[in-house]
């Protein structure tokens, strides 16, 4: 049985005596009177004296506030601003317009969550008042900013920035103390007298909070628990940047997070996305940061460097205040004058800090005089505050501090071994020494994260374990039906009482962290609890235990995007598995990652595969899955007839295992075997089954993939009408798999799609998205598909100067893509006419022969090196090239892996390659085929390219009328395509309108308008004959056959014009 | 073993705790056994409750009570004083037979 006296009436001034003082206090003349109107300023010696000392009245109380609407909760009032107060705070917790928790100023009244509250607040209104004039002697926290005039200014610059709708992002940078919060304070509320919204959060110092803790500040504690489509983080992401778009649409919006150094990675990855995602909205981000260092964590340390590559980013540093900004805050806590010498020694101690300032100031209102030692540190200004509190405040402070900035009254009291109750006055008193603030619900927390840190830091090893072990209890024993919400805060009191020897328990809620973690997709927070479970849990884990770990920080850092430590983790696993023989573990580590065309991640994944195929007792299924990852990583090493050979028997295994998750992966690695261009009718075969299967199950993850599938092979044969078709199709399997993968997968398609159709425009702007899709993603073919893609509308539009540096950039890192990164930027530059550098680039390429060629680039592989071969005139390659790409006539080039671009016919490259050689009628017929093909397939810029070359090959060949009456045929199509190449190159052969004489003009312009040649005769006045020999001669020049060719000339010419 | 909790509040009346005791709700208090409520001559509020363990005690502090004093603005001030602890248990004289 516990002591009875525990919980004692305390010592507060006038506790346990009603009606009754503190000796120093002056009676109140206001303090029972109820009767005053709402909004008066309470100017009596006793308010002003609490105010200003933040000292609680007892007996005060408050009454239900009726008439206030919500408003914000002010950290510190300038003097004679009435300031609603935290009843109103909570109000508006959850809400989508939380406020700013901002730092409560040191001893500002609003701070009070208790008693302390009741006296300032107004009975009516519940708004605490200030007075109106600070007194002239003792410590008065003005709030008013000093020696940051020049910051502020620059802060309402980006300001006026973001309500133009130039969306700005503000990094705030400087040392503990030195005043970021007060200044983005000071910004806000000026913002907010403008009109504008305040959003804020705060990051907790420890690890302590769930995931997205910074959303969950901004927008709700639920804004991450809501339904996403499976896995999808970025539609996660894009809900959550979306919320803030939609709120700064409401009003222009200032968005603050606090002490960002030690915000999880999850929020500031989605931090990152949202930024990136505004446009033209009216908000201004400011974040405050410490400089790099031990207090920074490793999410911010990764993100950061994003963060302020952003084009609207900024980064503010703040230094300490000059000697006269010193000067001038101490004036200001003090109310007088100061003797230089102090004010001088306190600047050189303080480097201009102004909490030191503030820490040093409050020391000498304690009337000690001026002869005052001043502390060497922070942390000592600290202390020697706390040195002034009673022995069971100090006592409560010390245990709270291993709690974090902010945290529960009842999990300090059980972990003191108190009533709650019995923590009220001890709470009350740091709230009225100003080392406590209140928060939301039954929450204080700490003014100052330097503050908090100076009392732990007086903690000897053994306390810190002690409190941390009962800080976990606590939390087990208060919150078991609602533990997500703690699990974070658990897992870091385990690990740090772990020391103690508990790492069973340790590893045990970082995991449960961690798997609550992956549930809400923070992956990189699962990763660190993971670590975290396998650190803690190092003496007490089994192997197979730690090796189960290892898989899930592998999948988890894999999500993260952080393919390196995935596969370090995922090879601990592999070497666990081995060593305590556990094919199931072994499985598992080989079916973490998914070959995406890095090298040594592939050869790993086919080593782990084969490694897990040997072992016994493998289930048809999980064999059926290994084989088929195994044919996969083989395609990307480039073994691709044993690819061939092993997605067979994958898909042989799972088709018997009945199995449908094994049957999809098997399915999925034999179409990526037989991706090369003679098992196209495979691939059609394989499309089928896909789709069969996912309709069957009704599962459109599944029947998605089937569709791409058939798209790849539509286009392939030149069905672009088709593969649009099936894209209506498939976009309804992506809509309902949801995921950036899809999406990805979708917009590259439709880009391809758009680009075979000459419908450029759209397929830049679709192709552009993906892109910037596919770069959070990370994949590594995202750069080479949007290269293709541009280089392809590039060839017949023409290249900006933007096109022309992403694809001269060597960034393709893409699958098997050392070839293309040399081959890609060489077509590109002959498109630009720069063919010496083509040709360096081409010369690298080493003979075709010799070149490695992934079966789903052949064909593409072949178009383009032809093409550039043409251009640099490697005769013997075009040869080659030319046998090569023969068998493949009737087929059109297409993707590489899936549909990332269209080149046209096969003819138009045998086209090509025959006029290089100089095979002439060769050359015409494989050119007039493509140019019939294309036009037959909806690729209509193709039939311009194949009917252009047509044309400059008879012109050289002594059939320049021909020629040219070609070239004015196609020019039109050309001109309306906007293939700005193309129609100057064809201006070369077609004829001008100075051909034709005026007269001819006018009779051509005639005949566009419809005329017959009576009517032109009747128009002009001449005879029909005249009229007849007019048009005929306009025939004969153009090189037309008939009127129509003429209308379309004259139309295609004046638009020109 | 049931954990007793004593409160005395200066300047609460009784009417004051109906408000804050409206705004709890009918919901029962999970691991409340015994809640007596009363005033003093002094004009203070006197609060006896009997727990089934400090747990439930905490955290209807912690869960409802807080909240419910965020909401009225009325809680305790700092001249408050509460007194906690495990009580044995003492066997309760058996009521009369009837008849």
């Amino acid at each position: 049985m516990r002591g009875m006296a525990q919980d004692e009436p305390t010592d507060v001034p006038g506790a346990g005596q009603p009606g009754r003082l503190a000796p120093d206090v002056p009676e109140c003349s206001v303090r029972r009177d109820l009767s005053h109107a709402p909004g008066t300023v309470l100017t009596t010696p006793c308010c002003l004296r609490f105010a200003s000392r933040g000292r609680s009245l007892s007996g005060h109380r408050l009454s239900r506030c009726t008439e206030c609407l919500p408003l914000d909760f002010h950290r510190g009032a300038s003097a004679g601003q009435t300031v609603p107060n935290i009843g109103h705070l909570r109000a508006t917790i959850g809400t989508l317009s939380l406020r700013r928790p901002r730092t409560a100023g040191v001893t500002t009244p609003s701070a009070y969550p208790m008693a302390a509250l009741a006296e300032n607040s107004c009975v009516r209104c519940g708004q605490i008042r200030v007075p109106a004039k600070p007194r002239s002697i003792g410590f008065v926290d003005v709030t008013t900013l000093s020696g940051r005039s020049t910051e502020l200014a620059q802060l309402r610059g980006w300001f006026a920035r973001a309500v133009g709708g130039q969306p700005q992002v503000v990094v705030c940078s400087g040392e503990a103390g030195i005043g970021k919060t007060q200044l983005l304070e000071a910004l806000s509320d000026e913002a907010e007298s403008d009109g504008a919204q305040v959003l804020w959060a705060r990051s907790p110092s420890p690890a302590s909070a769930p995931p997205y803790w910074l959303w969950r500040q901004l927008l709700g504690p639920d804004v991450v628990t809501r339904a996403e489509p499976v896995g999808d983080r970025i539609a996660l992401f894009d809900r959550l940047a979306g919320s803030l778009i939609e709120t700064s649409a409401v009003a222009s919006t200032v968005m603050v997070v606090d002490d960002i150094h030690w915000a999880d990675e999850p929020s500031l990855v989605a931090l990152l996305h949202a930024v990136r995602t505004l446009r033209r909205t009216r908000l201004l981000i400011c974040v405050a940061e410490r400089p790099a260092g031990p207090d920074s964590s490793d999410g911010w340390l990764r993100v950061r460097p994003g963060l302020i590559r952003e084009p609207h980013a900024s980064v503010l540093e703040l230094h300490g205040l000059s000697a006269a900004g010193s000067a001038e805050l101490l004036r200001e806590l003090l109310g007088g004058k100061m003797p230089d010498e102090l004010v001088s020694d306190a600047h050189a101690v303080s480097a201009g800090n102004p909490f030191y300032l503030r820490e040093v100031a409050r020391t000498l209102s304690r009337g000690e005089g001026l002869d005052v030692e001043l502390p060497a540190t922070l942390a000592g200004v600290v202390e020697q505050r706390l040195e002034q509190l009673r022995p069971r405040t100090r006592e409560l402070l010390r245990a709270s501090s291993i709690l974090g900035e902010e945290f529960s009254i009842a999990i300090a009291a059980r972990v003191l071994g108190r009533s709650v109750f019995g923590c009220l006055p001890d709470i009350d008193d740091a709230i009225c020494a100003g080392v406590l603030a209140a928060a939301a619900g039954d929450r204080v927390r700490f003014t100052h994260a330097l503050v908090r840190a100076a009392v732990e830091s007086g903690l000897s090893l053994r306390d810190r374990v002690r409190l941390h072990g009962r800080a976990m209890r606590a939390i087990e024993q208060l919150y078991p039906h609602a533990l997500p919400g703690h699990l974070a805060d658990l897992a870091r009191h385990a690990a740090a009482a772990a020391v103690g020897g508990d790492g069973r328990s340790a590893a045990e809620w970082a995991r449960r962290a961690g798997d609550d973690a992956m549930r809400v997709l923070a992956f990189e927070e699962a990763s660190r609890l993971y670590a975290s479970a396998i650190n803690t849990g190092a003496d007490v884990l089994s192997e197979a235990e730690r090796g189960r770990l290892l898989v899930d920080r592998a999948v988890a850092e894999h999500r993260s995007g952080r393919l390196d430590t995935a596969r370090a983790a995922c090879g601990e696993a592999i070497v666990i598995a081995r060593r305590i023989d556990d094919h199931r573990l072994l499985a598992q580590a080989a079916l973490t990652l998914e070959p995406v065309g890095d090298r040594a991640v592939d050869r790993d994944i086919l080593d782990w595969c084969r490694a897990a195929l040997e072992a016994p007792r493998a289930t048809p299924a999980l064999r059926a899955q290994l084989l088929a990852r195994c044919a996969e990583a083989m395609v990307y090493c480039g073994e691709w007839d044993d690819a061939a050979a092993v997605s067979s028997a994958a898909l042989a295994a799972a088709e018997g295992a009945q199995d449908t998750a094994a049957l999809v992966t098997a399915l999925r690695a034999r179409q990526l075997a037989c991706s090369g261009p003679d098992q196209l009718d495979e691939r059609a075969r394989l499309a089928a089954v896909m789709i069969g299967t996912g309709q069957a199950g009704r599962r459109p993850d599944i029947e998605m993939w089937g569709r791409f599938w058939a798209i790849d092979a539509h286009m392939e044969r030149g069905r672009i009408h088709q593969a649009a078709v099936e894209l209506d199709r498939v976009r309804w399997c992506v809509d309902r798999t949801g995921g950036p993968m899809p999406r990805w997968l979708l917009l590259r398609t439709s880009a391809a799609i758009a680009q075979a159709r000459a419908e450029f425009d759209e397929a830049l702007r679709v192709s552009s998205e993906a892109y910037e899709l596919a770069s959070v993603l990370g994949h590594p073919a995202a750069h080479g598909s949007y290269q293709s893609l541009l280089a392809a509308v590039g060839h017949h539009i023409g290249h900006t100067e933007a096109s022309r540096q992403v694809l001269t950039t060597d960034a393709n890192r893409g699958v098997n893509a050392e070839l293309f990164a040399l081959l890609g930027p060489a077509y590109a530059l002959v498109d630009i006419g720069e063919i010496e550098q083509a040709r360096a680039l081409y010369r690298m390429t080493g003979p075709p022969q010799q070149w490695v060629v992934p079966p789903y680039f052949a064909l593409s592989v072949m178009a383009t090196g032809a093409q550039v071969a043409v251009a640099v005139g490697a005769r013997d390659d075009i040869r080659y090239l030319r046998e090569r790409l023969n068998p493949y006539r009737g087929r059109h080039v297409s993707g590489g892996a899936g549909t990332a671009n269209y080149l046209g016919p096969v003819e138009l490259y045998l086209g090509k390659c025959a006029a290089a050689l100089q095979l002439w009628s060769d050359a015409v017929a494989e050119l007039t085929q493509a140019a019939t093909i294309s036009r037959g397939t909806g690729a209509p810029s193709f039939a311009v390219e194949a009917d252009t070359e047509r044309a400059e090959l008879l012109a050289r060949h002594d059939e320049l009328n021909a020629g040219r009456r070609l070239a004015a045929s196609v020019l039109p199509a050309a001109r309306s395509l906007g293939m700005s190449p193309w129609v100057a190159r064809l201006q070369q052969l077609a004829p001008t309108p100075a051909v034709l004489s005026p007269r001819e003009t006018e009779v051509a312009r005639l005949v566009a308008d419809g005329s017959s040649n009576r009517d032109i005769a009747a128009r002009l006045v001449i005879s029909d004959r005249t009229a007849q020999n007019h048009v005929q001669h306009i025939l004969t020049k153009l090189g037309f056959t008939n009127r129509s060719q003429i209308a379309s000339w004259v139309t295609a010419d004046q638009r020109n014009e | 073993m049931a954990y007793l909790m004593i409160t005395h509040t200066p300047g609460i009346s009784l009417k004051e705790y109906e408000v804050v005791k409206d705004e709890l709700g009918p919901d029962p208090l999970a691991g409340n056994l015994v809640h007596l409520a009363g005033e003093t001559v002094d004009g203070a509020l006197v609060i006896a409750d009997v727990w089934e363990s400090s747990v439930a005690a905490d955290r209807f502090a912690a869960e409802r009570l807080f909240p419910a004093f965020g909401r009225t603005r009325l809680q305790p001030g700092p001249d408050s004083s509460a007194w906690a602890f495990e009580g044995t248990e003492v066997e309760a004289p058996r009521p009369p037979a009837l008849g």
